[in-house]
């Protein structure tokens, strides 16, 4: 099981300076468009090992760093 | 039968409202595959083969993606856990290898209707001239279909959806075929899923009054767009973008913006025709503008205008191919060799540049249209990387009043210099009207218009304006107006058709002007 503030920490990287909270809507605000995205799904990928597939492109699986905790560990277990 | 004709709006759309409302409930769907499939004939005669044929290979192939999935569902349960991942491992090779064949099947016909002569004209003309013992070959061209952009899209959404499990593929041919050639969205789009419009398309709710003035009043505005604004922008723009040669300064700036509104006009008109008509008859389409000038960046723009192609791209072509696995490849190698940072970002920009590239030639096989989305890449890439520099001060600022506006005014610029590119006849055309760009303009700015026409134009932008102002700020206007007294009500929808017929730009004195949309 990973933790928040391993996801935060990826946040941060990718996008320097978003400062965004466990639960902060980053989707419906513009806070990440569709490219930050993108980036942060190969960095979760290449971090975790993990294979994301286009089925997992889904905003709610990156609308929150919760959000985005829970689709690590999903594919984790899977 | 174009959407503002009056073959359209007296005679195609009352007849076909009439008779879809009349008959009972279970033929409604046929009236609406009937309509579309008499509306195609109108426009493209023969060339309804190719419709019918594209309909047949995306229902055959997501037909057998369905049955693949549910005889896997049947056997299943008979199966132990080893037997049970080995078969949902083939049934995938199997689908995935429908899915393939059928997309690139579709892709290829695109690419052999529309590209194909722009690819092979530099290497023939080369061989031609530098290789005389090589055989003269030419390659017979094939008339474009009417919407044969959209439709062919539309097929691939509709087999990759059944693949990904997110839709159930249609039992019947008539069910895909009234999907792809719905006459509301094959000429100009919006790109509809099938999950959101099939349910209403298949099974049509029942004839509402409601429905019926919503459709009509956003009919009205979206001629009011067309013939008043756009058909009139017309003028001036033909004038100075087809002879640029005759202009300079501030004639080309004006010709510049008149067809920025022009476009605008002409094709979110397109639009409101389409889901107008679409809304009457209770079917929802998708959204193609969200008031696109109030965008702060260009990549924002491009969520708010044409949003259903950006939409498609995103999720069809630049998704799918960052999570491909030659991508992470590319994206272990690049972190390997200039670290974590370009690991990440390489290959999201390399699929921004396959988006756009793609974005800029769905305009059109050309030079021009590959620099058109090459010119956006590089303003995102440059945003992309700009933005992390930005002093704390200035984002700081980033929520205040001014320094929205200063960003709205920017992407405005930036836009309006994409449609110069994109109207240009050419790439040298462009390079020459930027030459002449700083040449003064000492004539008069009432090019192909009069003063009239000058000011009904502005009028129009303006009215355009403030509506889009209200939408942004997040009134609904028809229904605003539904809560009015039925005087009131009558009184917009009568002064609208008035000023359509009043000050539309038809007659001898105008070019009558096909949707620039339509040809795609």
């Amino acid at each position: 099981m990973h933790t928040i503030d391993e996801i935060l920490q990826i946040l941060d990287e990718v996008k320097p300076g978003l400062e965004a909270g466990e639960n902060d809507e980053l989707v419906k605000t513009g806070l990440l468009d569709s490219v930050d995205i993108m980036g942060i799904v190969m960095a979760i990928s290449e971090e975790f090992d993990l294979e994301i597939t286009p089925l997992d492109l889904k905003e709610e699986n990156f609308h929150t760093a919760a959000a985005m905790l829970a689709l690590v560990n999903r594919l984790e277990e899977e | 039968m174009a959407y503002h004709s009056s073959v359209y709006l007296l005679l195609f759309l009352p007849l076909m409202w009439a008779l879809w409302a009349l008959v009972p409930q279970k033929y409604r769907a046929g009236v609406l595959l009937g309509g579309s499939l008499w509306f195609y004939w109108c426009g493209a005669n023969y060339g309804i083969v190719w419709l019918l044929g594209i309909a047949a290979v995306v229902w055959l192939l997501g037909l057998a993606m369905g049955r693949t999935e549910a005889l896997c569902a049947a056997v299943r349960p008979a199966l132990d856990p080893p037997g049970r991942k080995a078969l949902k491992k083939q049934a995938a090779a199997l689908k995935r290898c429908l899915l393939v064949s059928g997309a690139a099947g579709l892709v290829l016909v695109l690419v052999r209707i529309k590209y194909l002569p722009f690819l092979l004209r530099v290497p023939l003309q080369w061989l031609a001239e530098n290789r005389p013992w090589w055989p003269q070959l030419s390659l017979s061209s094939i008339t474009q279909p009417l919407g044969i952009s959209f439709f062919l899209l539309m097929g691939i959404s509709y087999l990759v959806d059944v693949s990904r499990g997110a839709a159930q593929p249609a039992q019947k041919y008539w069910q895909v075929l009234s999907f792809l050639c719905f006459w509301p969205h094959v000429v100009e789009g919006p790109f509809d899923r099938w999950d959101k419009t099939a349910p209403a398309l298949l099974d049509p709710p029942a004839p509402s009054y409601r429905a019926l003035c919503f459709g009509v009043q956003r009919m009205v505005w979206g001629l009011f767009k067309k013939i008043v604004i756009a058909d009139r922008a017309n003028a001036f723009v033909k004038l100075v973008f087809d002879d640029w040669t005759q202009y300079s300064g501030a004639a080309i700036v004006v010709g510049t913006l008149c067809y920025t509104l022009q476009l605008y006009a002409e094709f979110s008109g397109c639009m409101d025709l389409a889901l107008g008509t679409a809304e009457a008859f209770g079917v929802p389409l998708s959204e193609n503008f969200r008031q696109p000038f109030f965008a702060r960046s260009v990549s924002e723009f491009w969520r708010r205008w044409h949003i259903t192609l950006g939409a498609w791209l995103r999720e069809y072509v630049f998704q799918p191919v960052i999570v491909s696995k030659p991508m992470m490849r590319f994206g272990k190698f690049c972190r390997g060799r200039f670290g974590a940072a370009a690991g990440r970002s390489l290959p999201v920009w390399t699929g921004l540049l396959i988006t756009w590239v793609l974005i800029g030639l769905w305009h059109g096989a050309g030079l021009i249209y590959l620099v058109y989305g090459l010119y956006y890449f590089l303003l995102q890439l440059l945003g992309e990387i700009a933005e992390p520099h930005l002093p704390a001060a200035l984002t700081a600022k980033r929520e205040t009043r001014w320094y929205k506006a200063l960003q709205m005014l920017r992407t405005f610029v930036l836009v309006n210099f994409g449609m110069m590119l994109f109207r240009a006849n050419g790439v040298m055309a462009l390079l020459q009207m930027l030459r002449r760009l700083f040449t003064p303009w000492r004539q008069s700015l009432l090019i192909g218009i009069d003063a009239k026409d000058a000011a009904v134009l502005a009028a129009g932008a303006a009215l355009m304006l403030a509506v889009d102002v209200l939408h942004e700020r997040g009134h609904h206007l028809r229904s605003e107006l539904a809560a009015r007294p039925l005087p009131l009500r009558w009184a917009v929808m009568i002064a609208g058709v008035v000023a359509v017929m009043l000050f539309g730009a038809y007659g001898d004195h105008y070019d009558p002007a096909g949707f620039i949309y339509a040809q795609f």
